[in-house]
C-alpha cells in the first residue's frame, strides 16, 4: 500500500524557532530562548527542538566545548530547507488569510 | 570532580532511551554546564526532564515500573471499600489483603498494562517486533484473567466473606453468592435459569437473573479486557502527549467509576433487554473509541523525540 503523504503542521513555538533560526543561522537552545524575548522557555525548548528535528524542520550538530571550559558537547540547531519552505508557506498563508496581523 | 548536571543526567538516563537523551536531555545539560551556576538553571533542566516524561517513550524497565505502580494504585483503590467494611465490623485482619488481591487484579491488570504500553511506546511508531510483544503480553494477561475470575477470585472472595462474617456475633453458615461460584458453576446456573425463564417467563426473579447473567458475562468481559485495553493504548500511542495521557486517564477513571457503580440493584436497569449487557458496556465503548482513533490515526503523522 502506498504510504500516505505527511501532514505538515507548525505550532506557534515551532514557527518562532524557525523564524529565529532563519534570521540568525545556527543557534544553541539557550540562544533561542534568549532571542525569543521570553516566548520560549528553557524548560521546554529542548523538547520542542527534538520534535522539530523529528519533523525534519531543523537539523543539529554537536560542537565540542572549549578545552579550557570542558563539559559536554553543545548542540547547535539550524533550519533545514524543508523548515525554511514551511516557514515561508506558513507566513504567506497567514498574510493572505489574516492581512491585518501580517508584519 | 563531577560536572554540573551529571547527577541529573544519570537519573534521566535511567528513564529515557538513548535517542531522547541525545536529542533532549544532553543539549539541556550541555548548555547548563556552559553557563554560570544557578539554581534556576538547574530547575529548568529538571523541568525539561519532567516535560519529557509524558512526551517521549521510556525505557522498558521504567515503563514496567510505572505499569506496576498504576496496577498497585488501582488494586489499593478497589480493596479499600471492602476493607473499610471489615474494619467497621471490627473483623479486619491483615490477611484479608491477600483474599481481596485476585479481585483487585482482575480489574487493575488491564489498566496497568495500558499505562505500561503508553509509557513504553508513547509518541512513536511501533515496530512489528514490539507489536508482537504487546499482543503476546495481552493474550497472556487475558489467559491469566480467565483463570483468575473463573476460579481464584470466587474462592478468595468467599474466604474473605467467611472471614468477615464468621467473626461477628450474628454469624451463620454462609452460602456462596453468584460471584463466588466457579466459572463452570455459574455457567451451568446461568444456562439453567435462562432455560427456565424462556420456557416460563417470570419464573426466575428478575434481579437474580440479571445478577447471574452479569456474573457470567462479566467474567468473559474481564477476560477480554487486557486485549481491548492494550488495543486502546496502541491506538493512543501516536497522539499528542496531552491527548494521550488525558484520554488514558479519563478512560481509566470512567472504567473504575463504572466498576464501583455496578452493583446488583442497578443491573436490571443497566441491562435493559440485553441480559448481562452491563458487563460488556465498557468494552463496547472502548472498541468504539479504538475504531474512532484508528480512523483518525490514518491521517496522522505526528511523532516526537524518542
Amino acid at each position: 500500500m502506498a504510504k500516505r503523504p505527511r501532514v505538515l503542521t507548525l505550532s506557534a513555538k515551532e514557527h518562532l524557532v524557525l523564524e529565529l533560526l532563519a534570521e540568525h543561522g545556527e543557534l544553541y537552545g539557550l540562544q533561542l530562548v534568549a532571542n525569543s524575548r521570553r516566548k520560549l522557555k528553557r524548560g521546554t525548548v529542548y523538547v520542542t527542538l527534538g520534535r522539530m528535528e523529528d519533523k525534519g524542520y531543523i537539523t543539529s550538530r554537536l560542537e565540542d566545548a572549549p578545552p579550557e571550559m570542558g563539559g559536554m558537547p553543545r548542540r547547535l540547531y539550524e533550519a533545514t530547507p524543508l523548515g525554511r519552505r514551511v516557514l515561508a508557506a506558513w507566513s504567506t498563508a497567514a498574510t493572505h488569510l489574516m492581512p491585518e496581523f501580517a508584519k | 570532580m563531577k560536572r554540573r548536571g551529571s547527577r541529573l543526567r544519570a537519573i534521566a538516563a535511567r528513564l529515557f532511551d538513548a535517542r531522547t537523551m541525545a536529542r533532549v536531555i544532553d543539549p539541556a545539560i550541555a548548555d547548563l554546564q556552559a553557563e554560570p551556576p544557578s539554581v534556576w538553571r538547574y530547575l529548568a533542566v529538571i523541568k525539561t526532564i519532567a516535560v519529557c516524561a509524558p512526551e517521549v517513550s521510556m525505557k522498558l524497565g521504567t515503563a514496567s515500573i510505572v505499569s506496576i505502580g498504576v496496577l498497585a494504585f488501582v488494586v489499593a483503590a478497589l480493596e479499600l471499600p471492602p476493607l473499610a467494611f471489615a474494619w467497621s465490623q471490627g473483623t479486619f485482619e491483615p490477611g484479608m489483603l491477600v483474599y481481596l488481591l485476585p479481585q483487585g487484579l482482575a480489574i487493575a491488570v488491564q489498566i496497568g498494562l495500558a499505562a505500561g504500553i503508553l509509557c513504553a511506546y508513547g509518541g512513536r511508531a511501533i515496530s512489528r517486533r514490539a507489536l508482537i510483544g504487546v499482543v503476546a503480553l495481552s493474550l497472556a494477561a487475558s489467559a491469566a484473567a480467565f483463570v483468575n475470575v473463573g476460579w481464584i477470585t470466587p474462592a478468595a472472595n468467599q474466604a474473605f466473606r467467611e472471614r468477615v462474617v464468621r467473626q461477628t456475633p450474628t454469624s451463620a453458615p454462609f452460602a456462596r453468592g453468584f460471584n463466588e461460584l466457579t466459572f463452570n458453576e455459574v455457567r451451568n446456573q446461568y444456562r439453567m435459569a435462562s432455560a427456565i425463564e424462556s420456557s416460563n417467563p417470570g419464573a426466575v426473579d428478575s434481579t437474580d437473573l440479571h445478577y447471574l447473567a452479569n456474573s457470567y458475562h462479566g467474567r468473559w468481559a474481564v477476560t477480554l479486557a487486557p486485549i481491548v485495553f492494550a488495543m486502546f493504548a496502541l491506538a493512543l500511542v501516536r497522539r499528542r502527549p496531552l491527548i494521550r495521557w488525558a484520554g488514558a486517564l479519563a478512560v481509566g477513571v470512567v472504567y473504575l467509576a463504572y466498576i464501583f457503580y455496578l452493583d446488583v440493584p442497578v443491573l436490571p436497569a443497566l441491562d435493559g433487554r440485553w441480559l448481562g449487557g452491563a458487563a460488556w458496556y465498557p468494552e463496547l465503548a472502548l472498541i468504539a473509541l479504538i475504531v474512532l482513533l484508528m480512523l483518525t490515526n490514518r491521517h496522522r503523522s505526528y511523532a516526537v523525540a524518542g
